[in-house]
């Protein structure tokens, strides 16, 4: 009777192990996940997500490695710290970021979303895709200062790490491809599509008088740069700002084009009140200085200046006040207070 | 100096995969010479300007490789001069009259996200900040390179438009059936300095950027590939 017993409990062991085995071997398959585009929205120029099939464990396994400081080379500096969630992903009132061993960079960190429709990335353009973006910030001595090597073994030491990438990419296995595609499935999904001015789209809610009569303004004097619906032609030009201590000719560092010296990706206009400072250098701090520079402020008769802005902007007080108050209504806060989007814990900003 | 690159060219032969019964297969191998000495660490060379340099890096990319007129394959292959040198493709048994690649890859992969295999950017001949695979990379020390630390660094790329820095290159092979398995093709950096055009180390000591002049040293690839030897 006691050796039965035995072999019952045994028995039991063994079927709770296989069980357990099975569990693990059956773990379930990533979980796609659809990418919608805003009714009204124009099809992205290429489906990102293509070649990299949008995942909600791919999504959570970028989402970890954009919040986690330790892929930097002191540990201090993760893509969170330059692109903060509650100032649309940029970095909150700072000109320049912080790098690892107090170094600065050069130019103002771009607010995050949308990005699936980009055809390049940067304040030059030099980056022609998501998936390799990451690797500029991951390696500049001046933002997380780490190597490939570095970063890989980090991940690949990281029991958890390992687990996450088997979980999204089915097999075992960590390299800089599936490390790059995972945050690109997250960067790729930030989408900020549910502003004051996208309910009225959608006949939500009505604008006021106010921000009627400010998008009046913004479509005659904004829009040949700043185009609706993503708020950004993705053009690059020369808004007047000039060259900046840091020599930096923007757009011509690329292409060597002379004609190129000086030109800016037009940011997006969208979640602009979130992302102070302003321009590729942050040195205009404040929004109303950025509408008083294009009031006032461009030498309008530089031979190299936008041709869009060689015709000065004429606007009174009031229709400053006015476009102000349109340009407020193009902030999301439902995107700045996602949890999706935020991170998972409570995560200290130390800038 | 002949005998030892022999030595060297028999050393890797036998360490390349033999053919595997019923299945022809080439094997293609890059020996990397400069001043007519194989490329070693920690030797020294002279190009035709009487520059004294050694050479710490030397890797470029081939791709589009094609045996007369079978199609080419799509394996893309890293040569490192201090690492994998040669690789291995299927052949027919008929007469091969050329061999041709690319050196380079197509500008697909330089705008198509992140890679892997020999495009991984762990290979460290990716352009990060300004997009693009480095086609060619040499890097050593010169004397007369007024570089800092009188450093050398030739990294060639750029695949866009009037920026391209791949080109394709056509060795012709004897006219008669390849009873040889092994193709040996010499990369003779002599003719990087002294191509179509003229390259010094002191008047450019770093060229890391894709423009004028690295279009400029890609059109001295096209003389540096010569097929050495079949065996």
């Amino acid at each position: 009777m006691k050796r039965n017993l035995k072999i019952l409990i045994l028995a039991g062991i063994l079927f709770i192990c296989l069980g357990m085995n099975l569990l693990i071997e059956n773990a379930s398959p990533p979980q796609p996940i659809e990418f919608k585009i805003p009714k009204g929205w124009p099809k992205p120029p290429t489906d990102i997500f293509v070649k990299n099939k949008l995942t909600e464990q791919g999504f959570q396994l970028g989402k970890k490695l954009f919040y986690d400081a330790r892929l930097s080379k002191d540990g201090e500096i993760s893509c969170a710290s330059c692109h903060q969630y509650f100032a649309a992903f940029s970095t909150f009132e700072h000109d320049l970021s912080h790098g690892v061993n107090n170094s600065f960079t050069n130019r103002n960190a771009p607010a995050l979303f949308n990005l699936a429709w980009k055809t390049s990335f940067h304040w030059d353009g030099g980056v022609n895709h998501i998936e390799v973006q990451a690797l500029n910030p991951l390696l500049a001595p001046n933002e997380m200062g780490e190597t490939l090597e570095g970063v890989l073994r980090k991940l690949k030491k990281d029991s958890s790490y390992r687990r996450l990438f088997k979980d999204a990419f089915v097999t075992e296995g960590i390299s800089s491809q599936r490390m790059l595609k995972a945050l690109a499935q997250f960067t790729g999904s930030l989408l900020s599509a549910n502003s004051r001015y996208d309910k009225m789209k959608r006949g939500e809610i009505q604008f006021t008088a106010a921000e009627q009569k400010g998008y009046a303004l913004y479509q005659l004097h904004c829009s040949g740069c700043h185009t609706e619906p993503l708020f950004t032609d993705e053009s690059f030009r020369n808004n007047g700002i000039g060259l900046n201590r840091f020599k930096d000719v923007g757009r011509m560092d690329i292409t060597h084009l002379s004609s190129d010296s000086l030109k800016f990706k037009v940011p997006s206009l969208r979640n602009v009140q979130l992302s102070p400072p302003y321009m590729h250098d942050g040195s205009i701090g404040y929004i109303t200085k950025v509408l008083e520079h294009y009031r006032t402020g461009i030498d309008t008769t530089s031979a190299i200046l936008d041709p869009l802005l060689k015709k000065k902007i004429h606007l009174t007080d009031r229709q400053r006040d006015e476009l102000l108050y349109f340009l407020f209504a193009l902030t999301d806060t439902s995107f700045t207070k996602s949890k999706r989007f935020g991170p998972d814990e409570k995560y200290i900003f130390k800038h | 100096m002949k005998n030892k690159i022999l030595f060297f060219m028999l050393i890797v032969t036998s360490s390349l995969s033999s053919i595997a019964d019923g299945q022809q297969q080439m094997n293609i191998v890059f020996v990397n010479t400069a001043d007519n000495k194989l490329i070693v660490h920690d030797s020294m060379y002279q190009n035709a300007w009487g520059e004294i340099y050694q050479i710490q890096k030397l890797k470029y990319y081939i791709s589009e490789v094609k045996l007369g007129t079978a199609l080419p394959g799509p394996e893309i292959y890293l040569i490192n001069a201090f690492g994998n040198a040669g690789f291995t493709i299927p052949a027919s048994t008929h007469t091969i009259d050329s061999i041709s690649f690319l050196i380079g890859v197509d500008s697909l992969y330089h705008v198509s996200g992140a890679q892997e295999g020999s495009l991984d950017p762990l290979n460290d001949m990716y352009w990060a900040w300004n997009s693009g695979y480095v086609t060619f990379k040499l890097e050593g020390i010169a004397e007369s390179s007024p570089a800092p630390l009188h450093k050398m660094e030739q990294h060639i790329g750029g695949f866009a438009g009037n920026q391209k820095t791949m080109r394709r290159i056509v060795l012709p092979l004897l006219n008669e059936p390849a009873t040889y398995d092994t193709i040996f093709i010499e990369m003779n950096l002599d003719k990087y300095w002294q191509g179509i055009h003229h390259i010094s180390i002191q008047q450019s000591p770093v060229l890391t950027l894709p423009g004028k002049e690295a279009v400029y040293a890609a059109d001295n690839f096209s003389g540096m590939f010569s097929i050495k030897r079949v065996y």
